[in-house]
């Protein structure tokens, strides 16, 4: 005998067993929401509660005592005014730039490669992973000493081939490179892992095909796999975007923002208006307008991404 | 059948070699780049205070200081 399907068999349910399986359907959610309530609690408290007190803060000057009055976009006027907003802007824009030059391509090489090793696949996984795994504020220490202007490893490396030392740091033309070489480092093992797993998906069928049809190794990157891996990649030039103009940790511990304003980058701005100068209403309104941009950035690209799809 | 971009049989070919090869190779070079900050730390852990400030590409200490490594464990 055939076996019904399920499916098949709730559509032959009368009316009154239909309303009574509904009813048990809301039951189990309530128990499921229930389940969920202690979650959602914390959730609302450390994560919805801040930001929503941020953004009524950013209409508010706040004094030290946490008592607040209303001063309606005066704060926003002040970035406005701000002398150190243009920088601000203009450094994320350069590490934004310098970021996605040094280490948007990089992943998707690395993980092309490692796919196509035959030995040695894991010792790969795990060397390119392993800076993943470290937290950012102890690798700075590292780095720290690498970069030392006096005896720092990269400038006596550099020595070696007549290069003079070089003032990594404190240099307005080599600190953007420097700190983005760190976060690339940081970064992109993670990258790599997300690309390498797409690359799983893709049928060897058509690498063979390609190779009966004379297709070059280079041609087979370039009409399969780059075609393949282009919706990541798409998806990962956002994240990486907002990730980088939302860095923190590397600019406050190995530059603190200078040489000058050279490294300031927003959230590092919010944090000193925030917890050093204490103007929590300003330093809200820096993140309200931080949100809106990033928000504005990623609907803008959405919609050309998809003009560009529908056209292609 | 388990292949990548190149083929068993094209790995067999001098051509394919040179491909497998100079992957491995860059593999290889951007892996001991980024190892190399975790060598670095490791190593810098074995030299004393004036060593680690003294100008040279010493990436080994002369004289390795092994009991910095018990101290930092008995202190945790």
């Amino acid at each position: 005998m055939i076996k019904v399907a399920p499916r098949m068999k709730t559509a032959t349910l009368n009316h009154n067993q239909m309303l009574s399986r509904i009813g048990m359907h809301v039951s189990n959610q309530i128990m499921a929401y229930l389940f969920l309530l202690p979650a959602l609690l914390i959730f609302a408290l450390v994560a919805w509660y801040p930001i929503g007190r941020a953004f009524e803060m950013s209409f508010q000057e706040v004094n030290l005592r946490g008592e607040s009055t209303w001063v309606n976009f005066d704060n926003f006027q002040k970035i406005e005014d701000d002398p150190a907003s243009e920088s601000i802007w203009r450094n994320s824009v350069e590490f934004a730039t310098l970021s996605l030059l040094m280490g948007y391509a990089l992943p998707v090489l690395v993980a092309i490669l490692i796919r196509e090793m035959r030995i040695a696949k894991g010792f790969f996984h795990i060397v390119y992973f392993l800076p993943t795994v470290v937290p950012v504020s102890i690798s700075v220490i590292v780095w720290r000493f690498i970069y030392d202007p006096d005896a720092g490893f990269l400038n006596e490396l550099l020595g070696i081939f007549g290069i003079e030392a070089q003032r990594w740091l404190r240099d307005p033309d080599l600190v953007k490179p420097a700190i983005v070489l760190v976060m690339t480092w940081g970064a992109f093992g993670a990258t790599t892992l997300i690309y390498l797993s797409s690359l799983q998906e893709i049928a060897t069928e058509l690498y063979e095909a390609a190779e009966l049809d004379g297709a070059s190794p280079l041609r087979r990157i370039r009409h399969i796999t780059l075609p393949h891996l282009a919706p990541t990649m798409s998806l990962l030039f956002v994240l990486q975007v907002l990730a980088v103009v939302q860095v923190f940790t590397e600019p406050f511990l190995l530059t603190k923002g200078g040489p000058g304003r050279e490294t300031l980058t927003p959230v590092l701005h919010i944090y000193n208006r925030a917890f050093l100068r204490m103007d929590m209403g300003y330093a809200s309104a820096w993140s309200v307008a931080l949100v809106l941009f990033l928000m504005v950035f990623s609907g803008v690209y959405q919609i050309i991404n998809r003009r560009f799809n529908a056209n292609m | 059948m388990n292949r990548g971009l190149l083929s068993d049989i094209e790995l067999r070919t001098t051509k394919g070699r040179i491909y497998y090869y100079s992957a491995m190779a860059i593999l290889l070079l951007l892996a001991l780049v980024v190892l190399f900050p975790f060598v670095y730390a490791f190593t810098s852990g074995l030299k004393n205070s004036t060593e680690i400030f003294k100008s040279g590409l010493n990436i080994f200490p002369k004289d390795p200081q092994w009991e910095n490594y018990s101290k930092a464990w008995k202190k945790l």
